[in-house]
């Protein structure tokens, strides 16, 4: 069946209404019913943004984190912004967001990016005591390992280098 | 005007473009701000790129998108410069617009701060060296909402992390009439890449023309987000260039035929609505990429394809009244093409 509208394309949404007990038939094309006054009533109310989507993905699933109670109730206190809105909109309010939301985030954050660890460009006013930071936590995770395995003269020395650069951030701040 | 030159893989790339998305620390993202912190983010970044005296400000100016009427915002969305919802007049929005209009930073919209960078032809690299550039100069003064483990915190969280999408306009007339293009739609969807219609979101492929751009924004850093990107740009450039010449060979005067017939079109028309118009001038770029046409330059193609949009043309020649566009829209074209 040809679209009614452009007796062009083959018509692929069919709608059938009756009103004042006459039976209106609609054939047309999907490009025409995307036009069409009467398909656009059809979709009203949904949406097919982003938000939706991505609201899923956030929300879906979301078994409860312990040391939270219901996190669909949690609020940033900067920006006054509910999870729950967040849910609904795949929109966050500010900064704070992100650290607020933090545990609901990271998850999803991997499944869309298959990671949620920057490595690009950083503000190179923050830069400097950002790099030290990193530095530290890499020790770290060093002197845990090297804890686990007994080297505790490596352990020792690890210490102190972090210490030091401990040090260092917070003469700079 | 950037959009007007013939730049590097002209014949299928039209433009180049590297986004940044940035936000202010300590002000929540647009959509939740009141007038006031709107007013805010206006000055500060306005400050941040007029105040300071350097080589590339001087050609930088504001525009109050408040001001502007609905016409003159779509003529600016026409070149690309704001997204169709930049265009709502729910906050105050700005954008600082370089004079060449290759350099784009808009205020307000779901990011404080976008910073956008275009060129004609295959230049991704250049772009993002200039958005970058953009960027430090205006991290001197603003500070920006940033997190040592996911990096640029954005409004949409797709965003976060680089904050950047760099994206292609290009002109893929051969694999959309071999019925190919879906297949490189799905194959590059999977390779995290997405395919849009001329004007983004939701629009359809006007004239042949998509618009292809990067998804991933964490994670990775910009330079091998832009590398990749730029790798499976060009697979679709010689994809493209393969398929022209493969259905040339295969029905060679019928194609000729059909695409000099909209060279006629475009040479003669009297009325052209701009659908028509997009679509022949589709096929006298390919024409004229296969040399069936040798009389005319590719610069004034690509003047031209921007200078017929409706709102345009009403800005340029104040006709409000769509069959009056469509007659100036052929005389425009006429015009041009007999250059």
């Amino acid at each position: 069946m040809k679209c009614q509208k452009c007796q062009m394309r083959e018509a692929t949404s069919h709608m059938t209404e009756v009103i004042n007990g006459v039976k209106q038939e609609l054939h047309l094309c999907s490009e025409c019913a995307a036009a069409s006054p009467e398909f656009q009533a059809m979709k009203h109310g949904m949406d097919f943004g982003i938000g939706d989507f991505l609201g899923g993905i956030f929300g879906g699933k979301s078994k409860s984190i312990a040391g939270e109670s219901a996190p669909q109730k949690m609020v940033c206190p900067d920006c006054k912004m509910p999870f729950e809105e967040f849910l609904q909109k795949g929109r966050l309010g500010c900064g704070t967001c992100y650290s607020v939301f933090r545990n609901r985030l990271e998850r999803p954050l991997k499944q869309i990016h298959g990671t949620c660890e920057h490595i690009g460009k950083v503000p190179s006013r923050m830069g400097e005591s950002l790099r030290v930071d990193r530095q530290i936590s890499h020790l770290e995770q060093e002197l845990n390992a090297a804890v686990m395995k007994q080297e505790f003269e490596k352990a020792a020395q690890l210490r102190d280098q972090i210490l030091e650069l401990k040090q260092q951030n917070q003469e700079e701040a | 005007m950037w959009y007007q030159e013939y730049g590097i893989d002209g014949d299928v790339v039209l433009s180049s473009r590297v986004r940044l998305a940035r936000n202010i620390q300590g002000i929540p993202f647009p959509r939740r701000t009141n007038a006031e912190q709107q007013e805010k983010v206006l000055s500060l970044c306005k400050d941040a790129m007029l105040k300071n005296d350097n080589d590339w400000s001087k050609g930088i100016s504001y525009i109050d998108l408040s001001l502007m009427e609905d016409y003159e915002k779509q003529a600016i969305a026409e070149k690309h410069i704001i997204s169709p919802q930049m265009m709502e007049n729910n906050r105050k929005r700005g954008i600082l617009l370089s004079d060449d209009n290759k350099i784009s930073i808009l205020l307000n919209e779901e990011d404080h701060i976008r910073i956008q960078v275009m060129e004609a032809g295959f230049a991704l690299e250049q772009c993002f060296q200039e958005a970058n550039r953009v960027d430090d100069w205006m991290e001197q003064t603003v500070d920006y909402a940033f997190d040592e483990q996911i990096g640029y915190l954005t409004c949409c969280p797709t965003n976060a992390g680089t904050g950047m999408r760099a994206s292609v306009m290009v002109h893929l007339p051969a694999l959309t009439m071999s019925g190919t293009i879906n297949r490189v739609i799905d194959s590059l969807n999977q390779l995290g890449v997405t395919v849009r219609g001329i004007f983004g979101e939701g629009s359809k492929a006007t004239g042949h023309i998509y618009q292809i751009s990067n998804q991933l924004t964490l994670g990775a850093a910009e330079e091998d987000i832009i590398e990749k990107f730029k790798q499976i740009i060009t697979e679709v450039i010689a994809k493209e260039r393969e398929m022209r010449q493969r259905l040339y060979q295969a029905d060679k005067y019928r194609l000729e035929d059909r695409l000099m017939r909209s060279y006629g079109i475009l040479r003669h028309a009297v009325i052209l609505t701009s659908g028509e118009a997009m679509k022949c001038l589709s096929d006298v770029r390919l024409a004229l990429d296969l040399g069936l046409i040798t009389d005319l330059k590719p610069e004034v193609l690509n003047a031209v394809t921007y200078e017929i949009l409706p709102a345009n043309i009403m800005k340029e020649h104040n006709l409000a009244n769509p069959a009056d566009r469509d007659l100036k829209r052929a005389e425009i074209v006429r015009e041009r093409m007999s250059e």
